[in-house]
């Protein structure tokens, strides 16, 4: 991850952060515990993808794509946590990066960042690598049981790109309007 | 996929083996009922495919469900030629969910099966809602007003009371079940669930309840319990207003006594501790389904929340969603829409 | 110098501090517990001056009763008094003729000077 990533992407440090806390909430609901972990050497992220799964998104001023890249190890643990067969797994994959996106959706609406969601895309193969995003982009990792989830998440926002402000409670006890 | 495979041809039941994928179908295939019957105890199929015999099939196709393990199973029943009505009927009502005729092809059998793997995948999906969330319910428990609900009710009732409260998560473990108890509902109509608080006061509080809001000591205890319910009513304004800010709208209803009885339970919980020496008053939060009813106008009545809007033949709108019915409005509305208009409406809480 | 002031609410502790309230400068105040109770007590006693009100109540609420009381003419001034903060109810009782919205827990000097303007004493 660049140095200073976050020094001009608030919003990405604060997308980031909800990602880490649902990617931990959704692997939870499948009894699956799962924890950050430190990235691994440069080309160790594409030697050990199995199947990669991305998602994009769109908001005001604002568009991404979330990727997951899976080893074949968590695919079928995933899979296996899913209750489905092998030949699943391309699904699951795509599945758990749509649950992780819908997640984040929740997030980002009460952070004033309201976004639709794509359809995922699921690729299986051996060495599969994807291009550098013409955004900003911020890498996490985890490890669940013997296997290793990357996730990379995608954000080019224009220049006029504001957050939705909160709304204050419209009225608070004490308060007295007269007509 | 596991499948038990019952067919007394032995050429055709090797060629059915051959033609699913032994990569995802786990094939056991048996040339009759006995061993079928046995390799369902054994583990449990999800796919059952069963050659008719020319008498007896719906018979067969009972005995195949009535394993235990084959409670879920999906049956396939391969026939020759195309049976009267009656028979397919009887199958069906045996169990059978889907047929085959003979002569059939390889593509055809694969696609059969594929029917059930399809519907596996959706049913399993059903069983672990808290993962696959497809329904875009509500998570109250997530809403910022739902978790900062101890510290806003404090501020509220600070406000009342002009004292400082301090919040500490969790039940006070000294509230006795006899302890004086209000609550009061709160309905999100929309989304088929409640929300109750409930406020119980230990005997300094209800003393503080006494003497500082109802300024007389020797209040009797309807006076007091009254005095609760207001505190019940202002911790519920609070929720109400917070949850606003994220666009939530709650219907409130009136407050009322409650057993402390049931808490904590598998509640949230907050302690409420007045100014020191005036008491504690312990908050719980309840979520709880509470599914709609279809009724007529004419069964409205006081404390039934609209689940959507009424809206005149023109489209104007007479009452909005959400919108708690007193006894005036309920009667209104019967009076207006007579007994052949139904309505949708969360019960009264 | 005196105004009469009617306070409608099904809660007997706020009946005791808006009394409580508006006693202290020289307000005659009657109770009611709801919409009901409020339209029964209004026929029999003259010369109201204001009305505070709470929205949520059993049988007819607050909304209900404004409804009624443009319904006979009423010309008497009515402040909501009420946990609730949703703009669209305000903006119905607004539109339905009350003069105010004063969310509880309330402060007793707004309540006073709600009353002092709507309903001066000595008017």
């Amino acid at each position: 991850m660049p140095s200073g990533l976050f020094d001009s992407n608030p919003e990405l440090e604060l997308m980031d952060r909800h990602l880490k806390d649902v990617a931990l909430e959704l692997f939870a609901a499948y009894d699956v515990p799962i924890a950050r972990c430190t990235a691994p050497a440069e080309d160790g992220v594409w030697r050990d993808t199995y199947c990669m799964a991305s998602i994009g998104y769109v908001g005001q001023g604002l568009k991404g794509v979330l990727v997951l890249a899976a080893s074949r190890a968590a695919a079928e643990a995933w899979t296996s946590a899913a209750g489905g067969e092998e030949c699943d797994m391309a699904d699951t994959v795509g599945e758990f990066s749509n649950m992780l996106l819908g997640r984040l959706k929740g997030r980002l609406l009460r952070e004033g960042i309201p976004i639709s969601l794509a359809t995922p895309t699921t690729v299986v193969g051996d060495q599969i690598c994807i291009s550098v995003a013409p955004g900003a982009s911020s890498w996490q990792f985890f490890e669940g049981p013997g296997w290793r989830l990357g996730t990379r998440l995608d954000a080019a926002f224009e220049p006029d790109f504001k957050r939705k402000t909160t709304p204050a409670p419209p009225i608070e006890a004490g308060d007295a309007l007269l007509f | 996929m596991r499948v038990i495979l019952l067919n007394d041809q032995p050429t055709e039941r090797e060629a059915m083996v051959r033609a699913l994928p032994q990569e995802s179908h786990q094939v056991e295939a048996v040339g009759d009922e006995g061993s079928a019957l046995a390799a369902i105890a054994r583990k449990a199929p999800q796919v059952i495919i069963f050659s008719v015999p020319a008498k007896g099939g719906p018979d067969l196709a009972r005995r195949l469900r009535g394993v235990e393990n084959a409670a879920d199973a999906y049956l396939l029943a391969v026939l020759d030629g195309t049976p009267p009505a009656k028979e397919l009927s009887s199958l069906i009502s045996a169990g059978v969910h889907d047929f085959m005729r003979r002569p059939f092809s390889n593509v055809e059998l694969l696609e059969r099966v594929k029917a059930p793997e399809r519907l596996l995948r959706w049913s399993r999906s059903l069983s672990k809602p808290g993962a696959f969330d497809f329904s875009g319910a509500l998570d109250v428990a997530s809403l910022r007003a739902w978790r900062n609900l101890g510290r806003l009710v404090a501020d509220d009732l600070a406000e009342m009371a002009t004292c400082l409260v301090t919040v500490t998560q969790g039940y006070p473990a000294h509230l006795g079940v006899e302890a004086p108890c209000a609550t009061i509902a709160m309905s999100l109509a929309s989304d088929q669930l409640e929300l109750r608080l409930s406020l119980v006061a230990d005997p300094a509080a209800a003393a503080w309840i006494r003497q500082t809001l109802l300024r007389d000591p020797e209040a009797p205890d309807s006076a007091m319990h009254d005095a609760l319910r207001e505190l019940a009513n202002t911790a519920g304004g609070a929720l109400k207003r917070a949850a606003l800010a994220e666009t939530i709208i709650l219907s409130t209803g009136i407050p009322r006594d409650e057993s402390a009885a049931r808490f904590p339970g598998k509640h949230d919980c907050w302690s409420l501790d007045l100014s020191p020496g005036s008491g504690c008053l312990g908050l719980v939060g309840e979520i709880r389904k509470h599914h709609n009813e279809r009724i007529s106008a004419e069964q409205l009545s006081e404390g039934m929340v609209l689940a959507h809007d009424i809206r005149s033949e023109g489209g104007v709108l007479i009452v909005a969603a959400g919108s708690r019915l007193t006894a005036t409005s309920a009667n209104r509305l019967a009076a207006m829409l007579g007994p052949r208009y139904f309505l949708e409406v969360a019960p009264a809480a | 110098m005196t105004a009469r002031v009617m306070v409608i609410d099904d809660s007997m502790l706020v009946r005791r501090q808006v009394t409580a309230a508006l006693k202290t400068p020289g307000y005659l105040v009657s109770e009611a517990i709801d919409g009901v109770d409020a339209l029964e007590k209004l026929a029999e006693l003259a010369d109201m001056k204001l009305i505070v009100c709470d929205v949520n109540m059993p049988r007819m609420n607050g909304i209900e009763l404004l409804e009624r009381l443009n319904a006979q003419g009423s010309s008497v001034p009515v402040v909501m008094l009420t946990t609730e903060g949703q703009p669209e109810l305000i903006h119905r009782a607004r539109s339905l003729g009350a003069k105010g919205w004063i969310v509880k827990p309330f402060k007793p000097e707004f309540l006073v000077a709600t009353a002092a303007k709507l309903a001066p004493l000595g008017a």
